[in-house]
């Protein structure tokens, strides 16, 4: 019998919100958003978590510039609070190093880190999902009770197609979604609303490519002029 | 800093105040190990007839450590099991305790310890028998088996330390020493686990 497993609930008792920031395919802006999302309802001041469950491909990290920062051991670990945000990610542990870990160990260092992590008074913990429906998106579903999910796709037709398979399981599930985004929009016209459509979920907006991104990387204040966390703000009002 | 100790000696104990004090036969060396590894000042001092109650509770609000989050864990699912079993008494829980994971037996039964009295159901340290479970790590590549407790001691603190937190993380810091492989299973001693739970209905 794992007590890990009993204990994950009581540690999210006092969190408001949880949002898990997912979409099937890689390189399609979660991080981005999450790390953003993050930081702009910190500034409309609500008290707001970010934990980094990319263990394999952390980078909320550099997104937002964080380092020289560890957990304080208070009765389990207590994340850090930077630029206003508890932070946790694996990087704490794992420093500059390659994770590579198979399916079964993410789990279980999920379990781990969701048993001894201490979030306290939350509005919001956003989590920062990997890739994909596989063994991370599927231990939140089991783990946390409350989360809901946003889903990012990209409007070429490969990143919709997961994004419709993604959205597939969380409708079987019945797991909430808070809706969907759209990111990195390249044309004029997109169909991703409509092909959407059918799952019945929120379409919070769209984001044009921001060619200036890359150049904010690092540097949060910069990151929130960007066109793309202007928009982004837009979309996390209709989200509160 | 004020050095106290030759004023505890002489019976004057006003310099409590932000020091950590413990009679050794309280029998807690790990946790002065913590401690001091966390800068913390310790005077480890024999304090005639002191009282062991208020020692405990200087201690009870210094151990930070994060044995207490996965003692918390054991009671809470004991607690649970018995509500869902309908148990009226506990007679035996067997906890085992997974090598990799590096816990300091001395904080975490300190910390069950304490942790005991918030428990719905009355529940004692007499009644909880915890066993180190010895690790087996196990190369996917080339099948060769070792453990955790000849490689350890070669690792460097920081990184053993971020074992302790995240066993997985074992997979960063640890090769396979036949093949140099960083595929391997923790096959056993990982974790902390309740084997079994006795009681009574």
């Amino acid at each position: 019998m794992d007590p890990r497993l009993n204990i994950i609930d009581k540690r999210f008792e006092n969190v408001k919100r949880i949002i898990a920031v997912s979409g099937g395919k890689g390189g399609i802006g979660k991080s981005l958003t999450a790390s953003a999302l993050a930081l702009l309802l910190t500034k409309q001041g609500f008290r707001t978590g970010l934990l980094d469950l990319d263990f394999c491909g952390p980078s909320d990290h550099v997104i937002l510039g964080i380092e020289g920062v560890f957990p304080e051991e208070d009765k389990g670990i207590i994340p850090p609070e930077v630029l206003g945000i508890r932070f946790m990610s694996i990087t704490y542990f794992a420093g500059y190093n390659p994770v590579p870990l198979r399916g079964s160990e993410v789990s279980n260092a999920i379990i781990e880190l969701l048993a001894i992590t201490r979030w306290n008074e939350l509005d919001f913990l956003i989590i920062d999902m990997p890739p994909g429906t596989g063994d991370p998106a599927l231990d939140i579903i089991r783990l946390i009770k409350r989360v809901e999910f946003l889903i990012v796709t990209t409007q070429s037709r490969v990143a919709l197609a997961v994004a419709k398979k993604e959205l597939q399981v969380l409708k079987e599930l019945g797991i909430p979604v808070a809706g969907v985004l759209e990111n990195m929009r390249l044309k004029e016209q997109s169909a991703v609303k409509e092909e959407l459509s059918c799952f019945e979920v929120p379409f919070l907006g769209s984001i044009l490519f921001d060619h200036s991104l890359e150049d904010a990387l690092g540097d949060p204040l910069k990151l929130l002029k960007t066109d793309f966390a202007v928009e982004l703000e837009k979309i996390v009002k209709a989200l509160c | 800093m004020v050095n106290i100790y030759e004023s505890l000696r002489a019976g004057i104990f006003t310099a409590l105040v932000e020091l950590y004090l413990f009679v050794p036969r309280i029998g807690y060396p790990a946790v002065r190990a913590r401690l001091e590894k966390k800068g913390c000042i310790l005077f480890v001092c024999s304090l005639s007839g002191y009282n062991r109650l208020k020692v405990l509770k200087q201690l009870q609000g210094c151990v930070k450590v994060h044995e207490w989050a996965l003692a918390e864990s054991i009671v809470f699912t004991v607690n649970e099991e018995a509500a869902k079993e309908k148990l009226k008494d506990i007679t035996m829980v067997k906890v085992k305790v997974g090598e990799l994971q590096q816990i300091e037996l001395d904080i975490f039964m300190f910390a069950l310890e304490n942790i005991l009295p918030l428990s719905s159901i009355p529940l004692n340290m007499a009644r909880i028998d915890i066993e180190i479970d010895e690790s087996t790590l196990k190369c996917n590549v080339c099948r060769n088996e070792w453990n955790f407790r000849d490689a350890a001691g070669k690792l460097p603190e920081e990184e053993s330390e971020a074992i302790h937190f995240i066993p997985e993380v074992a997979h960063i810091y640890m090769r396979c020493p036949r093949c140099g492989s960083p595929d391997f299973e923790i096959a056993k001693g990982r974790g902390v686990w309740i084997d079994y739970i006795e009681g009574e209905r």
